[in-house]
């Protein structure tokens, strides 16, 4: 399994960089979002001995026009050609309600009732892009989210399209009552690509934070899902915010490792 | 069924994040009403709801109008919190980058601070952060609350637009 450890703010890639030098992880995935102003030819440069893969957050594909997408699908396409990543992801989540006000968190669409229109965005989208496009599983706050696995197993069909799977965004909506993480099983062993990162419980709701270790039933389940799982070129990315400590973050990739090596004995 | 920033709103983990948005990086939070959720928050969101505001990076500033207008609360606003709103804006704005590909950074200015404007450049290396800045105006700035795009680093534009709903 190759370990990847998320890049969002300049602060933090000495930490990426010494991580990956020392081998503890094997690649730094990109929150592209917040360097999408710079030349990717600049990117590259920084990193010229770092495997990367590409997270994009704040696109707002599914609010937006082919039009007005064309110029920023060209735009990452160039980060794409320089950096060569290993994958490409997204999520689909929407920022704004139907009249254009910001929400204040940003949520699920209604998979059920949009399923068509959503599917139709999200072909487009990948279109522009032309790579495979990974799309990551919601942290569920709402019953929108209810249907989430269902929607991604239709998704599913067109091999253009991939799951990153999130082992915590996943438990955060059981925990939420949302949705069983075992809807997602049978999905995850199709699944190459994953997320883990930490969570905070804040008036009896589970909410993704990064800004905490890994759950150790977090720890657990991962570990009993990869004993099953037999894909081959698997990652891992664990996820921590712009305030990590060196300490935790290594600790937290070491577990992973462990667990991943147990589960394949 | 249509998806409402009303409906969303109702979801405790909503107010949580507003509340997160709107008071993160207040000096003095300690000296603000003790219930901020409900003395400030609640009915600030009525207001911004009742004005249509987007809850864009102008939120910020039109939080700023609107605790200058509270009889209660207008106390609050001195050059210190007028500043810290103006901060905040850029703040967010900035980390909005697939919004704004092209421009390199944003200037603000509001009527509450004539003498004082703030921009931010995004950072020029991905190693160094956005640079938050301070400019001093010669000449007190009389008019409407206004912001402008630069598209050449470490050049101001002065083609101003008004701050959106």
């Amino acid at each position: 399994m190759l370990i990847g450890i998320n890049w969002i703010a300049p602060q933090t890639f000495p930490l990426i960089e010494q991580l990956i030098h020392d081998g503890l992880a094997d690649f730094c995935e990109i929150m592209v979002d917040n360097f999408i102003h710079l030349d990717p030819r600049h990117l590259q440069k920084i990193c010229q001995k770092i495997p990367t893969a590409f997270h994009l957050v704040s696109t707002r594909f599914l609010e937006k026009d082919e039009a007005q997408l064309f110029p920023l699908a060209e735009h990452i396409r160039q980060f794409i050609d320089c950096l060569q990543p290993i994958y490409v992801s997204d999520h689909l989540v929407r920022f704004k309600d139907d009249v254009g006000r910001n929400l204040p968190v940003i949520t699920e669409p209604y998979y059920a009732l949009e399923e068509q229109t959503l599917i139709n965005k999200i072909a487009g989208w990948q279109n522009l892009l032309n790579t495979k496009l990974l799309l990551e599983n919601h942290a569920s706050l709402t019953a929108n989210g209810q249907s989430q696995p269902d929607f991604f197993r239709k998704l599913m069909i067109n091999p253009k399209l991939g799951l990153l799977f999130d082992f915590s965004n996943a438990y955060i909506a059981d925990a939420n009552k949302i949705v069983g993480r075992t809807a997602w099983e049978a999905m995850i062993m199709e699944t190459k690509h994953f997320h883990v990162g930490g969570f905070q419980v804040k008036n009896d709701w589970t909410i993704d934070t990064h800004d905490a270790p890994v759950a150790p039933e977090v720890l657990q389940w991962m570990e009993k899902i990869f004993k099953d799982h037999s894909q081959q070129d698997v990652s891992c990315v664990v996820e921590f915010d712009a305030k990590v400590s060196a300490e935790t973050w290594k600790k937290n990739i070491t577990c992973i490792r462990q667990l991943y090596e147990r589960a394949k004995r | 069924m249509k998806l409402t920033f009303e409906a969303c709103l109702s979801h405790p983990v909503s107010m949580h994040s507003l509340k997160h948005r709107l008071f993160n990086g207040f000096a003095d939070l300690r000296q603000w009403p003790q219930n901020i959720e409900r003395d400030v928050l609640q009915p600030f969101i009525c207001h911004a709801l009742d004005k249509n505001y987007t809850f864009g990076w102008s939120i910020h500033i039109h939080f700023l109008h609107w605790v200058d207008q509270h009889p209660g609360l207008q106390a609050y606003v001195d050059e210190r919190f007028i500043h810290e709103r103006m901060q905040a804006a850029l703040r967010d704005w900035v980390l909005m980058g697939c919004e704004h590909l092209q421009v390199k950074g944003m200037l603000l200015f509001v009527k509450h601070s004539p003498r004082t404007a703030w921009g931010i450049w995004k950072s020029e290396s991905a190693l160094q952060p956005h640079r938050l800045v301070k400019l001093k105006m010669n000449s007190a700035f009389n008019g409407e609350d206004a912001f402008a795009y630069s598209y050449q680093s470490n050049n101001w534009s002065l083609n101003l637009q008004s701050i959106p709903l």
